[in-house]
């Protein structure tokens, strides 16, 4: 690639980036979102007023942070980033123009990708604010209740998460007419994840986020990390491969 | 590729079966400089051909090209093109003016130039005073104007209008018509397709006629078994046979030689193409006989668009 058309790459990927981005945000689409981030807060806002120690917060953290919010954030905004086009007959205008389709992909996905992981950033750290703020004062987790994962350790799952979600949302986007089914089956997989022999679990991004929280079971950061970074890029190299065999009619 | 290929419009060879339902079938066809009109029925295939022609659908069977170009090298191939879709769609919140500017912006314009093109291409729609006004609460006929906006903002030198007049009133399809001609004028290529054929007549440099898939009829530069028949060369006859084993039935009539093409009507019937009608006859008779086929029925089909197409495109020509 020469270096015009690398500028012209850049340039038109920007734009996929900026339009998907203005669509997520400025319609409807960012309802389901706001609601999935304003359930942890509250309810970390309710833990530090009301809990009995800091153990709780470990359980909104990993449950309705990553659990709920991650997952099905990142759900509810990468389906619908292809999948949403084919049913609204509008993916043809994007067809038209003489972009690469994995530009046009790489766009759509890091633009789900900003959202997602910006919305539940934000809320990591409001969650961490309120933890040490207004729940300052609770004793510590005792007994079986976990203590609170440090701050950098839960930032890097939400932030491999909306990426290991989301690109494999982002294929069920575009493989499926209906990706209710496939991400209701994620989801059996992830919840069970933990009954199945070894050899399985390693096919489970709870399993890499949760080795990124210290379960001991579960590889090492470094390998964590790695994990997750091959699951996305693995999941959106096919969609790409998709989106260059669709066909709009 | 030599100039002259390098400066056509070609459909070459090109069929489209989604299954085994058929879109399109051998066509074969150049498109002249001017304006093409694409006749035909309701699910005659002229939305399919259209996507073929943009890219949007890969041929099952055959190519096209644009100028040289083809839509596996999409840079250089959707430069080339400007489409307007038959789906009235667009994205959610979008006015007029920001539908132009993202999906030019997406061409790889910079912002000052993307909306620069945008304000250009909505005055020639006519639609320049309502460009900030949201898409959704447009009336059928401004819908129709922004998709042809976002048909001709980049200039391109191949146009496909699939039904552009459709909801237009009187004004807007004079100003349609206007900028049609104003590119045919700049000598691009402008394929404009409908149902109806008065629509066209006098718009169109050249016609192309389709029923069930089927190039029937072309002015344009066609293939010797898609081309109206000339001097000297026998018109393709369809013929509609209602016979059992269908499949079958075509298998062996294939293998002897005397079908252009063959297509399933259903388990018990067949709609075949034939050049040579005698020899078709005197190997049909025979083959009956021999195998013991039940024919129920055999009849033309393709009498009534071919005599309209005549009644159109002949009589007009003569004028």
């Amino acid at each position: 690639m020469t270096g015009v058309e690398q500028a012209l790459w850049l340039r038109q990927f920007g734009a996929v980036l900026t339009v998907d981005l203005r669509r997520i945000l400025w319609t409807r689409r960012a309802l389901p979102l706001l609601l999935l981030a304003g359930v942890p807060v509250a309810a970390t806002v309710l833990a530090a007023l009301f809990g009995p120690h800091t153990g709780m917060f470990h359980y909104v953290f990993t449950t309705l942070v990553v659990g709920v919010g991650v997952f099905f954030g990142a759900a509810v905004t990468q389906t619908k980033l292809l999948r949403g086009e084919i049913v609204a007959q509008t993916l043809h205008y994007h067809l038209l123009s003489p972009i690469s389709r994995d530009a046009l992909l790489l766009g759509k996905y890091l633009a789900g990708l900003a959202t997602t992981g910006g919305v539940f950033i934000a809320v990591t750290l409001v969650c961490h604010a309120v933890r040490t703020t207004l729940g300052a004062d609770l004793p510590p987790a005792t007994g079986d209740w976990p203590p609170p994962s440090p701050l950098p350790a839960q930032l890097a799952v939400v932030a491999l998460g909306c990426a290991a979600y989301g690109a494999l949302f982002l294929l069920f986007g575009a493989m499926f007419r209906n990706p209710v089914f496939p991400v209701a089956g994620l989801l059996g997989w992830e919840l069970l994840h933990y009954t199945l022999p070894p050899a399985l679990q390693t096919l489970s991004v709870a399993h890499y986020l949760q080795g990124l929280l210290g379960d001991e079971a579960a590889p090492t950061a470094w390998v964590c990390v790695l994990a997750l970074l091959a699951i996305s890029a693995g999941a959106v190299a096919l969609a790409c491969r998709r989106l260059r065999r669709i066909e709009v009619g | 590729m030599n100039g002259a290929e390098d400066n056509a419009v070609r459909l070459v060879d090109v069929s489209k079966f989604y299954g085994e339902v058929l879109g399109v079938n051998r066509v074969d066809v150049a498109l002249a400089e001017g304006i093409t009109g694409l006749v035909g029925p309701n699910g005659a295939g002229k939305s399919t051909l259209m996507n073929l022609l943009a890219g949007l659908l890969r041929p099952t069977h055959g190519h096209v090209s644009v100028h040289g170009a083809t839509p596996s090298a999409p840079r250089r191939f959707y430069r080339l093109l400007g489409y307007c879709p038959q789906p009235d769609a667009f994205p959610p919140g979008a006015t007029g003016r920001s539908f132009l500017e993202s999906c030019l912006r997406t061409r790889g314009l910079p912002k000052v130039a993307a909306r620069r093109q945008a304000e250009q291409a909505l005055e020639r729609v006519g639609l320049a005073s309502a460009g900030e006004r949201l898409v959704a609460a447009y009336s059928k006929g401004m819908r129709q104007r922004v998709k042809l906006a976002f048909a001709i903002a980049h200039d391109p030198t191949f146009l496909i209008l699939d039904e552009p007049l459709n909801g237009l009133d009187p004004q807007a399809r004079a100003e349609a018509i206007a900028i049609f001609r104003q590119f045919r004028d700049a000598g691009a290529r402008v394929l404009i397709s409908s149902h109806v054929l008065h629509e066209l007549e006098d718009l169109a440099d050249q016609m192309i006629f389709l029923d069930s898939g089927y190039l029937v009829a072309s002015t344009a530069d066609a293939a010797p078994e898609n081309r109206t028949a000339s001097a000297g060369e026998q018109p393709l006859t369809r013929l509609s046979l209602g016979v059992a084993n269908a499949q079958a039935v075509a298998a062996r009539l294939f293998a002897e030689e005397v079908l252009v093409e063959a297509r399933l009507d259903g388990a018990d019937g067949l709609v075949v193409a034939i050049r040579d009608l005698d020899r078709f006859q005197e190997v049909f008779h025979k083959l009956v006989v021999k195998e013991g086929w039940r024919v129920r029925a055999a009849r033309p089909v393709e009498d009534a668009v071919a005599a309209t197409y005549r009644d159109v495109v002949r009589g007009g020509q003569g004028r």
